[in-house]
């Protein structure tokens, strides 16, 4: 299997367990403070189903030469942002981002060419030159990470 | 060109929504996203206004078209009108702009924001919606853009490559878009609305600032019915304060949808001092009426027949098609101009009624700060933040004041004391952010608008105190403001303007208030020798006893 279809086909199979889960919390939960995150398990899953969109406009980035800039600090900081005003969001309103999202992201990767997996650009992130076949095994990953917190959020 | 037929055309350039109608007059284009000031936080507050100027900075001042560009609560727009040619190159420029921002001019173009801000005085519109959203969101208006003072060039990049992209923009066109119409926008996210939560307030609830004028702000359920019910109240009050009394020249009313259920409504009149409390008092009344009675029939076909009406003019398309990328923006369904017409036509006096009823229970009336609350309604209380306990750092003039003021600061937050009945505290998980000025002082904004300043000059041991509070507060909330100095809590007059010239120290009227209460004492003492009593009995001695505390008092304040 191609590196592009592998980290496409892990990206869904991350958003559909991610979105069994949403469907399955409660209100309670929902609203529930992640421990050792600090957002709301509504704003958790907000960013893990839209964060995807954010990287792909990395990829863009990376695939036109150009530096991503944002690093972790700024990362955080425009994340905890974003997370603060999706604290109110609704799991349909969530569950839409993610089919929406992943939808477009996967049918994106599996676009990506082998010329264009060797294509590198500075990431303020890794703090080092990436390569967007390297980059795109992040996209499930990213997602998995914040389903296991929102899972320990759960009692 | 005939009148147009109320239609949208819709379709996309290189992944970016566009809509377009046919206007009479040059083709013009709003190239919008959706990000604006909800987006920011207090510590980069204005980061989306310096993208927007260093976007259209290469430009230069003249050109043979009109261009320019805005940030708004929620959406930052590059707006332009001339030759389909003009258009093209315009929106060529911005979207290359965008990718790669001109940063060698951010450093002069924060300095020419900073200038811009400093000439714009504080609106009602601001102190509304502060006092309703806090330092959060749409509350950020009534601050300064703190991010022009230090967010660095990496991020103002990262921000632009964050929230301008092609999937967080629509333009529209009022023509059919150019052959030739390119838009290089990265793919990206698509912004969700702004779900900025309202404070916990008890409302309705009365305000006071230094306003020139009273109103009323609210927020309910969108509807159509809301919408028409505000605008008839604006009609009905503008009559009476202008038309019947004299007093006021005009009400402004706004409808701004917040997100995809909510709407802010509010109604302003300016007045002079001396007519606020009546122009406040018919505001009052005005939306009482309204939110009992409701409209009349006649008002609400009115409105909806003035709507229609304003359709048929030329410039009703560019306002249609506004609409309607600001709807797609958000990620609403688009509506035809015919739906809202019959919409219109569909709501009674009873549903105008019951909209502004629900509206009216989280108003907040504000009004000039010299003009009391109306009867029956509250006085404005931020949500109550529990005070710190912990060391306490004293005026430098306690002495002043009976129980003078101070503050208490802990590993949670700080707590100012002004006086027994007036504390504000700033916890740090609920701090905004942490203004750092050039004299060595902080000053902490709370998540509900509080402010506390710590000046060094004000409290007793207060730089190492500000040390150990900036160790435990977020780096990210920083605001370094070298250039301006801390504001003071206690306003004290200035002792070398109000006292006159100083000898040995002290002002020359405090040397004459000791001679004259030497020379008191004096000839209290000479009475109480020279009367032939004990000495250690009778009414001198007593009399010199009480001059003397008394005295004592006063040399402490003098001293």
């Amino acid at each position: 299997m191609s590196t592009q279809s592998q980290a496409a086909d892990d990206l869904e199979s991350a958003a559909r367990d991610l979105d069994a889960f949403i469907a399955g919390c409660d209100d309670d939960v929902w609203k529930r403070t992640v421990t050792n995150d600090g957002r709301t398990v509504a704003g958790l899953a907000f960013h893990a189903a839209a964060g995807s969109d954010v990287a792909l406009g990395w990829i863009c980035q990376i695939l036109s030469g150009r530096p991503v800039h944002e690093n972790g600090d700024m990362h955080d900081a425009f994340n905890n942002a974003e997370a603060e005003r999706s604290a109110g969001r609704s799991q349909a309103e969530v569950r839409a981002q993610l089919e929406r999202s992943t939808g477009r992201v996967a049918f994106f990767l599996r676009s990506l060419t082998d010329e264009e997996l060797d294509r590198t650009a500075m990431h303020g992130i890794a703090g080092r030159d990436v390569s967007v076949g390297r980059f795109i095994a992040n996209f499930g990953r990213h997602m998995r990470g914040h389903l296991e917190s929102m899972r320990a959020a759960l009692p | 060109m005939g009148a147009w037929n109320r239609e949208v055309n819709v379709t996309s350039v290189d992944g970016v929504p566009v809509l377009w109608a046919d206007a009479p007059g040059p083709l013009r284009a709003t190239l919008m996203f959706r990000v604006g000031h909800v987006d920011e936080k207090l510590p980069w507050s204005g980061i989306t206004h310096l993208v927007e100027h260093l976007t259209l900075f290469p430009l230069g001042p003249k050109r043979e078209y009109e261009f320019n560009g805005a940030v708004t609560t929620n959406r930052t727009m590059f707006v332009a009108a001339g030759t389909p040619a003009d258009i093209t190159g315009y929106l060529s420029h911005v979207t290359a702009s965008l990718a790669n921002l001109p940063l060698d001019r951010a450093a002069t173009e924060k300095t020419v924001l900073l200038a811009e801000a400093s000439s714009r005085s504080l609106s009602a519109g601001d102190v509304m919606f502060n006092l309703r959203f806090g330092a959060r969101g749409c509350g950020l208006y009534r601050y300064k853009e703190f991010g022009l003072y230090h967010v660095p060039d990496a991020w103002i990049s990262a921000w632009s490559a964050r929230y301008f992209t092609r999937d967080n923009a629509v333009l529209w066109l009022s023509g059919p878009p150019p052959a030739d119409l390119h838009l290089s926008l990265p793919a990206g996210q698509k912004m969700p609305d702004a779900g900025v939560a309202p404070l916990p307030l008890t409302l309705p609830a009365y305000a006071q600032a230094p306003v020139g004028g009273a109103g009323v702000s609210m927020v309910a359920p969108r509807s159509t019915a809301l919408a028409m019910s505000t605008s008839i109240a604006a009609a009905r009050l503008l009559k009476r304060l202008r038309y019947d009394k004299g007093i006021a020249y005009s009400v402004q009313s706004g409808y701004m949808p917040l997100d995809h259920e909510r709407a802010h409504i509010s109604l302003w009149t300016d007045a002079q001092q001396g007519h606020a409390a009546t122009v406040l008092n018919d505001t009052v009344h005005s939306m009482y009426a309204m939110s009992t009675e409701g409209p009349a029939t006649e008002e609400l076909a009115s409105e909806a027949a003035a709507f229609a009406h304003n359709l048929d003019r030329d410039e009703a398309p560019i306002a249609w098609l506004d609409r309607t990328a600001v709807r797609m923006l958000n990620g609403e369904p688009a509506q035809r101009a015919t739906e809202l017409i019959a919409e219109m036509q569909s709501v009674t006096t009873a549903s105008a009624r019951d909209a502004m009823a629900a509206a009216l229970r989280t108003a907040i009336y504000l009004g000039p700060t010299d003009v009391p609350a109306p009867g029956g309604i509250h006085l404005y209380a931020k949500p109550a933040v529990p005070p710190v306990q912990g060391p306490v750092l004293p005026h430098v003039h306690a002495k002043l004041w009976k129980r003078p003021p101070h503050i208490t600061y802990s590993g949670d937050g700080v707590t100012l004391t002004v006086n027994p009945e007036e504390r504000i505290t700033v916890r740090y998980d609920g701090c905004e952010a942490v203004l750092k000025y050039g004299d060595g002082g902080i000053c902490l904004v709370g998540y509900e608008g509080s402010l506390v300043p710590i000046n060094p000059a004000e409290w007793v041991q207060a730089a190492p105190a500000v040390q150990q509070i900036l160790q435990v507060v977020s780096p990210q909330l920083s605001v370094p403001m070298p250039d301006e100095k801390t504001p003071v809590v206690m306003d004290l007059p200035n002792p070398s303007a109000s006292r006159g010239r100083r000898g040995g120290g002290i002002p020359l009227d405090r040397w004459v208030g000791l001679g004259i209460f030497a020379l008191i004492g004096i000839a209290l003492l000479a009475f109480a020798f020279t009367q032939g009593s004990r000495v250690g009995a009778g009414p001198p001695v007593i009399s010199l006893l009480i001059w003397g505390l008394i005295g004592f008092r006063i040399l402490r304040r003098f001293l």
